[in-house]
């Protein structure tokens, strides 16, 4: 394990990395890229947009379309051109979504070509929490404060001090070109004796099976009833990641992109003849909370949840993740 | 009789007549109340109101006004109960000035308030997994717990208010509270002393968050359009749904322009925004703007047409004529 103390975060720059770490901005905690080592944010539970944005940007051009004289149209296709960056201070719950993610973004043969590129060219320093966010439940749903999945280098918070331990080949690397210290003494004894607290259990093992017979309207109707229909809980969700497709049009150029959409949205379903089969509240609800807790479970052999209790935590109308789910359940 | 017993008790009444009464019920975080859409006594039972009850819950008059109807399906005429703070009174007579809702067709079961907290300023006193019980209004300001509170908790639409006591209800004999003079547009007045520039940059950094959840529209109740304009993309699109700043201030602009002279101050659009972005500051300049031309206050005469809903022959803008 290595170590280093806060105000020598100038090193994680030196290693010739290009650094995404945890930013205020103007109240708002997200990962974006940072250039002086004072931007970067350690107060605060969890971020507010969730560490996907790194991988998976709200908006992404894919490639231009051009139109030559009015005869010919040429289409370049434009990859993320991504530098070796070091992803740090992610919590353990957004570190957990990659798990699906990477399989979602690789499912049956596809590979996508943006997600992959910067996938491969971040190296995750994920950050122990110290503090219980309100609202999660990542213990319930194979996370937790200290869970080093998808980690490159696990980072310990111990006073003042960093200390880094490596968990891949990717991070062990990172952190050779960082040139830090070893851990010795107290700060080795305390990363290694570090037992956050951890919030309370909710038992969900069984919720995949017990949902498989909830599709019928009157399960849902009473728990959406107050839902707004915003998009809060799915756009700030770290597994959720689903897009739409526009072009962006300008004279006789275009840019094909792809942002995120949400299945809380009116037109997310809408058919070309103007059909909408999801037309009420309920419909979408049950989407958002069967995808999470039916359809990944029994496709991928996981929750599509990771417990960060974003959406409970932001939903202007208290619409409550577990609390909805156990009146499903019943 | 409390205020909240007398609630109760009247919710009780309309639950058998209406199609259902909103209250308030206690949610499961931060100790904030959300709507309970109330069928049977037994839920009337549930409802709680205090400076918890932010909410506005006119939103539901307008959310059940847009559901689909299933094939032979005919609404259902009967009224609809709901439980309203003053500012939430006022929003029942803007619908009912722009024809959204007949005034019989709306219960009011207005409650006199003292004030509503402001959730933000209280996670960042209290802090965000905070054990406090209970908040109440004692007799000068907020309890927490039954003490003080640590600071200044007070919601910023409720500096304006003039409203306390609702100006419309169908039920009579609460127990009405204090009014103190109300602020003002003293906010607004302090933003436009900004300069230009520094308001541009200040609005650039703040639209720049924007996720495009459409939360403050969904909230709103006076955006009851079938169909909002930001949502038609085909054939013709008014703006892209990238979460990019032109677009960004092309939503937020249009929608302020959309609320000019009818937005009540309610506050929703600012307390639902997961971005925190100010935007009671558009909609209050918009207010003012509205009231020093035109002398028009949303929520005030229901008599009257509405800003952008009617024209008056006497307009000093003169060229229509």
């Amino acid at each position: 394990m290595k170590v280093m103390d806060k105000t020598q975060l100038d090193k994680l720059f030196g290693a010739g990395y290009e650094v995404i770490a945890p930013v205020n901005t103007l109240g708002v905690v997200e990962y974006i890229k940072v250039t002086v080592p004072a931007q970067i944010e350690f107060d605060f539970y969890n971020s507010k947009k969730p560490a996907k944005s790194a991988f998976f940007p709200a908006t992404e051009k894919m490639f231009d379309i051009k139109m030559q004289d009015r005869k010919a149209v040429s289409m370049d296709e434009s990859l993320p051109e991504m530098k070796d960056t070091i992803l740090f201070g992610i919590r353990p719950c957004d570190a957990g979504s990659l798990t699906y993610m990477d399989q979602l973004f690789n499912w049956e043969g596809f590979e996508d070509p943006y997600w992959n590129a910067r996938r491969e060219a971040v190296t995750v320093f994920t950050l122990g929490c110290s503090k219980v966010c309100p609202n999660s439940f990542c213990t319930s749903v194979g996370g937790g404060p200290k869970s080093k999945t998808n980690a490159d280098v696990f980072v310990y918070e111990v006073g003042d001090k960093l200390v880094f331990e490596a968990i891949t080949d990717k991070g062990s690397a990172a952190l050779d070109k960082m040139g830090l210290e070893e851990a010795t003494g107290a700060e080795l004894e305390a990363a290694q004796n570090w037992e956050p607290a951890e919030p309370e259990v909710v038992d969900l093992d069984e919720t995949p099976t017990k949902l498989d017979d909830r599709w019928p309207d009157e399960h849902w109707v009473d728990v959406s009833l107050r839902c707004l229909n915003c998009g809060i809980c799915t756009f700030l969700c770290p597994t959720c990641h689903c897009f739409d497709i526009i072009d962006y049009k300008h004279r006789d150029k275009c840019a094909r992109c792809r942002v995120w959409d949400t299945c809380q949205f009116d037109d997310y379903t809408v058919h070309a003849s103007g059909h909408q089969p999801r037309e009420t509240k309920q419909s979408r609800v049950r989407n958002r909370i069967l995808h999470k807790f039916n359809y990944i479970p029994h496709n991928f052999d996981m929750f599509g949840c990771v417990g960060c209790g974003r959406c409970t935590s932001l939903c202007p109308v208290n619409i409550d993740l577990i609390e909805t789910i156990q009146e499903v359940e019943k | 009789m409390s205020n909240v017993d007398k609630m109760r008790e009247e919710a009780k009444k309309l639950v058998s007549e209406c199609r259902f009464v909103v209250g308030y019920e206690r949610g499961t975080f931060n100790h904030l109340d959300r709507a309970l859409i109330a069928k049977t006594p037994e839920d009337v039972d549930k409802f709680v109101f205090g400076p918890t009850s932010i909410p506005n819950l006119t939103l539901y008059a307008v959310t059940d006004f847009r559901r689909p109807l299933k094939r032979g399906e005919s609404p259902d005429a009967r009224p609809i109960g709901i439980v309203c703070k003053g500012c939430d009174a006022k929003t029942i007579v803007e619908l009912v000035r722009e024809h959204i809702h007949a005034r019989d067709q709306v219960k009011i079961i207005g409650m006199p308030c003292k004030g509503t907290i402001d959730p933000k300023k209280f996670a960042m006193l209290y802090g965000e997994d905070n054990d406090v019980k209970q908040i109440t209004w004692g007799p000068d300001g907020f309890l927490v717990d039954g003490q003080a509170p640590k600071g200044d908790l007070l919601a910023g639409k409720c500096l304006h208010c003039k409203v306390r006591n609702p100006s419309v209800t169908d039920v009579d004999g609460m127990e009405q509270v204090d009014q103190p003079e109300a602020a003002g547009f003293e906010g607004i007045e302090s933003f436009e002393a900004m300069d230009p520039e520094d308001r541009w940059r200040f609005f650039e950094g703040q639209f720049s968050k924007c996720i495009r959840c459409y939360a403050c529209r969904n909230a709103c109740p006076l955006c009851y359009c079938h169909q909002c304009s930001i949502d038609i993309q085909k054939p013709f699109n008014w703006t892209q749904k990238f979460t990019e700043l032109p677009d960004n201030t092309f939503y937020h602009t249009m929608r302020a322009l959309h609320l000019a002279g009818r937005c009540v101050d309610c506050g929703e659009c600012e307390r639902v925004c997961p971005m925190d972005i100010p935007l009671r500051l558009l909609n209050g300049k918009m207010a003012k703007v509205a009231y020093e031309n035109f002398n028009i206050e949303s929520g005030e005469d229901p008599d009257r047409p509405s800003l952008l809903g009617g024209c008056d022959p006497n307009d000093k803008e003169c060229f229509i004529w």
